[in-house]
């Protein structure tokens, strides 16, 4: 036999190779924490979700306000450094990312809706550039500032929206750190989905203590949906703005959630079996809403009636 | 910290790492620096090892080193050594805690590409849809001249014929340049495909090719045209990644990429080194995008590669990159400026006998030692004196046996019978822990009776689980079939559009898959009730209208997409329960990428228009002929033309437990206990390939074109000599060859240049 003529070989045991598995802050851990079952076809899986339609508002919102930003710095054209963009300003960039967002396809949620989406979304823009801009943009250091850190097993890495100098710091020194978000704010700071926002805050607060040495001064949520409240001014009306206290003790908390999380999607993907929440913990209903998988999840048991075809 | 204690408080955590060859590329100052480094020399942790020197030593801004590697699981490994030996670095001085190793951007180049045009918001790249390879296909056969079926391309076709004499599985034939008629469209679309990366990776003068008339008008029209579309569009492929790439280092914010803004040393520091792995598969545009990134003196660009593994020729990489890269620093730096050569040459990684017959293998071909085959000067490649010794302190026990043999049977069959037979004997002995820790390397890993199959089979017969998800049987898997087979019965459901479709072989295969859904919908009645309920909401839809979904929980309308019927479908049985199978459930999951794909991508002269959205056609209730016939003619007509592979581990490189097949092109860079190739090569001369033509023929309409003193033939044979050495040069312990016995003549790439006699003496047979 061929094999015996390697009888007093002894291969060692091969080690494993595999680099460390990178985990994002929204991508993997709130996804995961929103829904495994969600997480594990889309995200581990490889599932295309149905529309692309998510990314569309989300997309319009932040590449608007960077337009917007880059504008006032200078970086898109010379001539601009300086000046707050105007409303006109403001609706050119926004039609310059929504045609390009038109042109690959990309809609919004509700295609029948769209056109009153986009009005609204425009109406937002233009506020918040009047009501924060003067303040807010020349103190921008980075926007999509990049984060990550290595963790022991794995590698963790987020994005900021903005990166922005304290006002009465010298510059460098610390930061805020700021997170937009589209949609209208939560009812009460004790929610799931506030809870998750401030939790996403203290990740980021974390990763910019490991590359500064320093905790940012300030992590603030940004909610433009609070904005349809007040008709154009330079008001900014109270729920708009809302700061995430970073003491350690909160910080820490953050983290050993994020670590236990980390457990789990290890454990699910060691199992290869991404179940549905635990009755008591799914996700709201909008995330269930537009989830291309609800028809047979066991956590929504005949709650959605089949559409046809 | 100076480079001595660096190394230092690696070592003394790792253990010796560097030789004095390896210091030398790690302690270069400033200048271009050429490493030419043979197979298991080292090279990634010397890159790993001389970009931490450039940050820890000499306090160069992480940020403004770039490194890139061949694959993305590359990139990632040698991120994580950075991580793991800084932390070693960390822990002997505080001080360096400050600087963060991640800035350092590492990446393949075609993904820090598209990272810093996003990262610098260039406004020709911001969103844009980067086409993958299915998707560049679907939009070519979209929107080119040259997918149609014209008269006047032919001359086009027969010029390159080495690219389109060839067997189209979805026209079941093989075309030939004297047919008098045009090939079949996939063999356009993928030629098509082909040419137009060559222009642009080649850097063709398009407008040189225009003005040479005839065909070349015709290439060159048909080029200018796609370009055009893809910018109207909004979308990009690999190739013209890269050019996107070039022309944003021209833009204000490509000049501050490069060049810093002059402010921060950490936010903008501009670039100050390029470090590049796998250099001798870089092509032409790369090597412009290299040579550009450091174009600032003392142009601290670091290439390292091995000529003599070169692989890639046919996606336009040039071993001449490697060979003449001192040539090409000259001539883009200036006369005065000199890459400095420094050789690895001590191979690590196999056992001494292996590395002395690969070295003996590639020295051994007239071919290889002219001037300008090679990297001149090169030295041997040296087996590690400490090579046993290591082993044996890491638990291993070598004794004596043979570490290069060769195994020979009478056919495929027997051939494969005893390969497997001796795999089971090494696992079932202790001799191997697991099967993945050998491989098996072929040309072609297709199921097909002279590559994988009989291979597959008889691992399978000695009860092994084969990885090979590069066997392009996708489409043959049951929840594959099912899922198309659904998708066309509720789309098409009296096969109205499918009795048009004159291409036999892809109507075929949807009339199988349609067999495959009512055997599952005679066992699966919800399903079947499903695609009733579907087909009949269909039916309710005047002529000319979007087919809108039934009312939902929250009585929101919304159109009916292909992508919700496939959502709707697998959340029934059969599906429910093959996705509880991970290999299957991934399988879907491609698949519905592939449908996103077809959906998404835009379609001719309608800006932002996709076909996601089904409309019905001219009769009440059935959805349109166009739509139906684009997605026979295009979607399915793609499928069966390409076969497809199926979806491949991110993390891992073969599962643990099974027995990989791959490509020698999928070993690149890796290293197996044990390593099997059927590649000797048989008696006939290398035949020149496509890649070659094409080369030779875009050649003409090169700005800068590096020299190649060899012809066409001789280019080949060298091509498959250093193919093969890839191969050998993957094993560790043992180097098996696996050969029938009418391919055991006397001459056969393999043997080496002196034939089988010279084989025979070095090799033992088992």
């Amino acid at each position: 036999m061929s094999w015996q003529k390697f009888q007093d070989l002894r291969v060692p045991q091969t080690t494993d190779a595999s680099v460390k598995r990178r985990y994002s802050v929204t991508t993997d851990i709130l996804s995961f924490k929103r829904c495994r079952r969600q997480y594990g076809h889309f995200v581990v899986r490889g599932y295309e979700p149905a529309h692309a339609v998510q990314i569309y508002y989300g997309t319009l919102i932040h590449q608007v306000l960077d337009r917007a930003y880059r504008h006032y710095a200078g970086l898109r054209d010379k001539k601009t450094e300086g000046q707050i963009p105007t409303d006109e300003d403001i609706e050119y960039y926004f039609n310059e990312v929504d045609t390009a967002l038109r042109i690959r396809g990309i809609r919004s949620v509700r295609a029948f809706t769209h056109a009153a989406e986009r009005e609204a979304a425009l109406r937002r823009l233009k506020k918040f550039n009047q009501i924060e801009g003067s303040e807010l943009y020349p103190r921008i250091k980075d926007t999509e500032h990049h984060l990550q850190s290595h963790q022991g097993d794995y590698l963790l890495h987020g994005t900021v929206d903005v990166l922005a100098d304290v006002p009465n710091w010298l510059p460098g020194m610390t930061a805020e750190i700021w997170d937009y978000k589209g949609g209208h704010p939560p009812n009460d700071r004790y929610s799931e989905e506030f809870r998750q926002y401030a939790f996403q805050m203290r990740v980021y607060a974390e990763l910019y203590r490991e590359r500064n040495g320093v905790y940012p001064e300030k992590a603030i949520l940004y909610f433009l949906g609070a904005l349809d409240a007040v008709e154009n001014s330079s008001t900014r009306p109270s729920n708009a703005l809302i700061e995430v206290s970073l003491d350690e003790q909160s910080i820490q908390h953050a983290l050993t959630d994020f670590t236990n999380t980390v457990k789990k999607i290890e454990d699910c993907r060691r199992k290869e079996d991404w179940p549905a929440p635990d009755p008591g913990l799914e996700p709201g209903k909008n995330t269930c809403n537009i989830c291309d998988i609800r028809w047979d999840c066991p956590a929504r048991k005949g709650e959605y009636q089949m559409r046809y075809p | 910290m100076n480079l001595r204690e660096m190394l230092t408080a690696i070592e003394d955590k790792t253990g010796p790492r560097v030789n004095d060859e390896q210091k030398a590329v790690i302690a270069h100052e400033n200048g271009p620096l050429w490493v030419i480094a043979g197979p298991g020399s080292g090279k990634s942790e010397v890159l790993v090892l001389r970009t931490l020197k450039l940050v820890c030593v000499d306090e160069v801004p992480a940020k403004s080193i770039i490194l890139t590697t061949f694959t993305e699981k590359a990139a990632r490994n040698i991120e994580d050594r950075l991580a793991l030996y800084k932390n070693y670095l960390d822990q002997v001085n505080a001080d360096l805690r400050r600087i963060d190793l991640s800035q350092v951007r590492v990446g393949t180049l075609h993904s820090l590409c598209n990272s810093i045009m996003h990262e610098y918001r260039y406004v020709d790249y911001q969103n844009y849809r980067l086409l993958d390879a299915i998707e560049q296909l679907l939009f070519v056969d979209e929107h080119s001249n040259l997918s149609k079926s014209q008269q006047e391309h032919l001359p086009l076709w027969q010029e390159f014929d080495l690219l389109t004499e060839r067997y189209n599985q979805a026209a079941g034939t093989r075309w030939n340049r004297s047919s008098g008629y045009p090939p079949h469209r996939w063999i356009r679309v993928n030629a098509a495909v082909t040419l137009f990366n060559r222009i642009v990776e080649d850097q063709v003068d398009v407008s040189q090719m225009h003005a040479e008339g005839g065909i070349w008008e015709i290439l060159a029209n048909a080029y200018t045209q796609y370009r055009d579309s893809l910018e109207e569009h909004k979308a990009c492929d690999f190739a013209h990644l890269q050019l996107k790439f070039l022309e944003f280092l021209d833009s204000p914010s490509g000049s501050r990429f490069l060049n810093g803004d002059g402010l921060s040393d950490q936010d903008h520091p501009g670039i100050n080194h390029v470090l590049v792995d796998e250099y001798q598969d870089t092509n032409p545009i790369q090597e412009n995008i290299y040579l550009r990134l450091t174009q600032r003196f003392p142009h601290n660009l670091c290439v390292v590669g091995d000529d003599d593994q070169a692989l890639y020729r046919f996606r336009g990489g040039t071993v001449e990159c490697m060979v003449n890269f001192d040539r090409a620093g000259q001539s883009a730096w200036g006369a005065g400026v000199r890459p400095y050569p420094l050789h690895l040459s001590t191979n690590y990684r196999s056992h001494p006998e292996i590395v002395d017959w690969c070295d003996n293998y590639i020295q051994s071909f007239d071919v290889m030692t002219e001037p300008g085959a090679r990297v001149s000067n090169k030295p041997s490649l040296s087996p590690d004196p400490q090579w046993v010794d290591r082993q044996t302190e890491q638990g291993c026990s070598i004794g004596n046996y043979p570490a290069v043999s060769y195994l020979l049977g009478q056919n495929y069959e027997e051939v494969a019978a005893r390969f497997a037979e001796t795999v089971r004997g090494l696992l079932d002995n202790g001799i191997v822990n697991d099967p993945s820790q050998c491989v098996l390397l072929l040309r072609s890993t297709r199921l097909l009776a002279q590559s994988a199959e009989p291979y597959q089979r008889a691992l399978q017969d000695q009860g092994f689980d084969v990885y090979n998800p590069r066997s392009r049987t996708f489409l043959e898997q049951p929840e594959i079939q099912t899922a198309l087979g659904t998708l066309v019965k509720i789309l098409d459901p009296n096969q109205n559009g499918l009795s048009d479709v004159r291409t036999k072989n892809v109507r075929e295969t949807i009339e199988d898959w349609i067999q495959v859904y009512t055997d599952q919908a005679s066992q699966n009645p919800e399903l079947a009730t499903y695609v009733e309920g579907a087909i009949s909401r269909i039916m309710q839809t005047p002529a000319n209208k979007t087919i809108t979904q039934s009312a939902g929980q929250d009585n929101t309308m919304s159109p009916a997409t292909i992508q919700d019927i496939f959502y709707h479908m697998i959340s029934f049985e059969p599906f429910v329960e093959w996705r509880q199978d991970a290999e299957r459930d991934f399988r879907l999951g491609k698949l519905s990428q592939v449908l996103e794909s077809y959906c998404m991508l835009p379609f001719s002269g309608s800006i932002g228009s996709t076909r996601e959205i089904l409309r019905t056609g001219d009769i009440d209730g059935l959805i349109s002929s166009g739509q139906l016939g684009h997605l026979y003619y295009s979607l399915v007509g793609l499928l069966v033309s390409e076969g497809l592979n199926d979806p491949e581990h991110e993390e891992i490189i073969c599962p643990q437990g099974s027995f990989p097949i791959m490509t020698v092109h999928q070993a690149k860079g890796l290293e197996f206990p044990f390593v099997f190739v059927s590649l000797l090569g048989k008696i006939q001369k290398v035949e020149v390939g496509s890649e070659l033509q094409i080369e030779d023929t875009m050649r003409q309409f090169r700005n800068n074109p590096s020299p190649s003193s060899f012809s066409d033939q001789e280019r080949a044979e060298q091509d498959r000599i250093r193919f093969f050495y890839v191969a050998y040069s993957r094993a560790i312990y043992s180097l098996v060859f696996l050969a029938r016995n009418q391919d055991f003549r006397n001459q056969g790439i393999g043997f080496g240049d002196k034939g089988l006699q010279w084989f025979t003496d070095k090799v033992e047979r088992l």
